[in-house]
């Protein structure tokens, strides 16, 4: 008999979902026993359309080959001294929150997508989630590579597991990841791949990768080209996910659109990070944080995404429109927030230079120069008993108990107040940034209250190194048990400027 | 004489040699890209919700297993393969596959097969694909359930390890004639029908269904991988060659180093696991028990296959083969100096 003719996609099902058999010997619940709590109804996992055919051989292949290549960029790197050559040292401190707050959660998303490859009783999403588990250890062990050498010349780079399972501030993407992997395999599949990696990686991976490249940062440049053909087999997995889950079941529909209302609010919160940093923290700006998010946001995910899945009954997240409003105020917000705390924190920031303050009022218009400007202004003119020569917030400041930022939110309707929800629940009371975050911890309250918030943490004497021995010594204790050394305080008093100065003063190409 | 030039580079001394758990673990030295890529890189602390899929554990615990380690990087993947060094390990071992294919293709030497060897083939060798996917689901769990990167990132290589080899076995199926129709489905019905798979099913079916992670290992790589791959790779080829096909020895190398490479984190991870001052008797106590239940199982579950040893032209000695198997066996037990009874 001739060998029959087979499309790729028959021969890819051969590959893949063809090597699965029905248990006869136990119950297919007891190999599988979380894939029904979460209530999503499968009718068919047959109907599954892989995102992309990829075999494991051609797998090894391709990543073997990306990774030749970024391993040679990078050596080459670190052996030119190309730290030498960035726009300036300051730039680092956008790659320290990107290896103490991103790189663990690659980690995290590596372990979860194991959790679904393992969990999820369908082949083919679990072929397609085990590839993307690769992945996401491949993005942690390079990035990890690639702040390595930043690591031996810089502050800010010398501890990240351990700062981001204490700091106070990578709480904020902490918990974000915590939320998503202590999901059942359906919620988390749908928070990551969907809300995450389709809605949002642009918004985060763009400007952190332009910024590297506009800034000198050659390996986080490289990283970022090369991860893209990662990143595109996550997006068409995410769109596949949801497609298929809204297709099996009407009873799905409710369920995909609360998880979609949850995580779009939840990952818009933790991207407030990059807002700050793209507007504050790059020597060089590559676009305004509104300008990102009315280019990927407003016009690729809510005119287009959204458009595409109202056919599904699916409409555009819940607190959508607040995203919108906040968008001239949210990056000011959050970097103010950070300015302000900085002598917690293991990394730098500066009173924007005179130029910048203009860049900001242009990108702006309506919102720098009139609630914000003045207080950096005021910012220079305060003395503290602290390094660095102006305002720091010397306390500490309430948290939103979902997402964990400072309640610094400006009001958008109200810009000369601070949005300030609460929720009473179970005899003691509960504080939010947002209606987004208030409304996450009404749908699942007995989940949020759990949540380990920082202040809290200190208040209750968990985070001493040693028992401070009296008031001014209780910020020293927690500084020494998050390990923040010299990584801390104002640029411009740092080490890093000191030694950049030092390594820059017989060149004559230095921008300060 | 050796004449040499000298680049000026501006030199600037290093603040640190590397990240400081590094230096504080190994002292003041730079590390290897793998200690980088691995040592304390999973979350540890603090966290933030418990899972809603499963009660009173954390995100990362160390009691998803009854095997524990005071330090969880005192394992250390002797292979130090982490993803890059892994991936382009495992490209250039593929790279021989893809040769032999051409070579194979070349000299049209799959259509050659005869039937009658083919219908041994597609009974005993096809249907293990269902067995290796089955070792990539419970490495999958290994690699999240698992506690301390060192130890999850050599189950989630295993794992791909394993996926490939049932994919490689797929792609041998693809290249051979079809006398008796479809080869995938008659080696589907094989797996679930065929007596000389029933017991093996059994046995992976309900190792599927295991929590604990490292009673899975020793139920995959302790048990079944060490008696599958030499009655297969080993003596089953050997056999075959008798018979007259050598076609297939090529693959059978290469499956069995797979095997062998994955037996050096194994075996020093289970070093390790027992030689752990303060659960080192612990570990031992649930290591020999479940051992001695799983090898035991699998050793019965292998004795259908002298039904495969009834070959077409030379009919071989199950009996030998068995023993050869069980000598392997025990020799890896014995080197790990563990009390194994099968």
């Amino acid at each position: 008999m001739a060998k029959k003719k087979l499309t790729l996609a028959q021969k890819y099902h051969i590959y893949t979902r063809g090597l699965d058999w029905e248990p006869t010997y136990v119950s297919k619940k007891d190999i599988y026993p979380y894939a029904e709590y979460e209530g999503i109804k499968i009718k068919d996992w047959n109907k599954w359309e892989d995102p992309f055919r990829m075999t494991v051989e051609a797998y090894w292949k391709y990543q073997a080959e990306k990774d030749r290549r970024f391993y040679a960029i990078l050596d080459g790197f670190i052996q030119n001294q190309g730290h030498l050559t960035l726009s300036d040292a300051r730039y680092l401190n956008s790659i320290k929150l990107f290896i103490q707050g991103v790189t663990p959660l690659e980690y995290m998303a590596h372990r979860g997508f194991a959790f679904v490859a393992r969990h999820l009783p369908g082949p083919g999403p679990r072929t397609a989630a085990f590839f993307q588990s690769m992945d996401e250890l491949r993005h942690t062990q390079i990035e990890v590579h690639a702040a390595s050498n930043f690591n031996k010349y810089y502050d800010g780079f010398h501890s990240m597991t351990h700062m981001h399972d204490r700091v106070w501030y990578l709480s904020v993407p902490k918990s974000y990841f915590d939320d998503a992997v202590t999901a059942g395999p359906f919620e988390y599949i749908t928070a990551i791949s969907f809300s995450f990696e389709y809605a949002l990686t642009n918004l985060l991976f763009v400007p952190f990768m332009s910024g590297a490249a506009y800034n000198g940062d050659t390996p986080t440049m490289t990283f970022g080209f090369s991860a893209q053909s990662d990143e595109s087999r996550h997006m068409t997995l995410g769109l596949q996910v949801v497609k298929f889950l809204l297709e099996q079941h009407e009873d799905n529909v409710p369920i995909i659109q609360r998880w979609i209302d949850k995580w779009w609010w939840r990952g818009y919160r933790l991207t407030s990070l990059v807002g700050a940093m793209m507007d504050y923290m790059l020597p060089k700006r590559v676009m305004s944080w509104k300008e990102s998010f009315e280019l990927y946001i407003e016009d690729q995910i809510l005119e287009g995404l959204f458009r595409d899945l109202e056919r599904y009954g699916i409409r555009p997240p819940l607190h959508m429109n607040q995203s919108i409003k906040e968008k001239e105020f949210l990056s000011h917000d959050v970097y103010w927030i950070l300015f302000s705390f900085t002598f917690a924190a293991a990394f730098h920031s500066w009173i924007p230079k005179e130029e910048e303050m203009e860049w900001l009022a242009e990108k702006y218009p309506r919102t720098f120069n009139q609630y914000y400007r003045w207080r950096y202004e005021k910012a220079k003119e305060a003395k503290t008993p602290l390094p660095g020569d102006r305002f720091y917030y010397i306390g500490l400041p309430q948290l939103c108990q979902v997402c964990q930022i400072p309640m610094g939110f400006t009001n958008p309707d109200d810009p000369n107040n601070f949005v300030q929800r609460y929720v009473e629940y179970e005899g003691e009371i509960y504080h939010f940034c947002s209606d987004g975050c208030k409304w996450i911890f009404e749908q699942e309250p007995e989940k949020y209250v759990q949540a380990w918030l920082p202040v809290h943490e200190i208040y209750k004497g968990n985070c001493f190194a040693e028992p401070p021995k009296g008031p001014d010594d209780v910020v020293p204790q927690v500084l020494k048990w998050y390990n923040i050394q010299t990584d801390n305080f104002d640029y411009f008093v740092s080490e890093d400027y000191k030694n950049w100065k030092e390594w820059h003063k017989d060149m004559a190409t230095v921008v300060v | 004489m050796a004449v040499q030039y000298e680049i000026k580079q501006k030199v600037i001394e290093p603040k640190r040699l590397a990240f400081d758990y590094l230096l504080k673990r190994y002292g003041n030295r730079q590390a290897s890209r793998y200690e980088e890529a691995t040592v304390d890189i999973q979350q540890r602390e603090n966290f933030h919700y418990r899972p809603t899929w499963r009660e009173g554990v954390e995100i990362f615990d160390v009691n998803y297993s009854e095997l524990k380690l005071t330090d969880y990087y005192s394992f250390l993947d002797p292979r130090q393969f982490y993803y890059y060094t892994y991936n382009a390990a495992r490209a250039k071992n593929y790279e021989s596959v893809d040769k032999y294919f051409e070579f194979c293709e070349e000299r049209g030497l799959f259509e050659k097969v005869s039937d009658d060897w083919l219908k041994v083939f597609n009974r005993y060798f096809i249907p293990l694909r269902h067995l290796e996917y089955a070792g990539w689901v419970l490495l999958c769990g290994v690699a999240r359930f698992g506690y301390g990167t060192s130890i999850t990132q050599c189950a989630m290589f295993n794992a791909c390890d394993k996926y490939a080899n049932a994919q490689l076995i797929t792609r041998i199926g693809f290249e051979l004639p079809e006398p008796d129709g479809d080869i995938f489905e008659n080696a589907k019905k094989t797996w679930l029908e065929d007596g000389i798979f029933q017991p093996l099913r059994e046995y992976v079916e309900k190792l599927l269904t295991v929590q604990d992670w490292g009673e899975v290992l020793i139920g995959q790589n302790l048990a079944i991988d060490v008696f599958i791959n030499p009655l297969v790779h080993i003596e089953l080829d050997n056999l075959a060659v008798e018979n007259g096909v050598s076609l297939f020895s090529f693959f059978s190398k290469y499956f069995y180093d797979m095997y062998k490479d994955n037996m050096r984190w194994t075996e020093k991870l289970f070093e390790v696991l027992l030689a752990d001052p303060n659960y080192g008797e612990k570990n031992r106590k649930f290591i020999e028990s479940k051992l001695s239940h799983y090898a035991g199982q699998i050793s019965k579950a292998i004795d259908e296959f002298s039904d495969v040893f009834k070959m077409p032209k030379k009919k071989g000695d199950f009996k030998i083969a068995k023993e050869n198997v069980l000598k392997h066996a025990n020799e890896i037990y014995g080197k790990l100096g563990l009390n194994v009874k099968i």
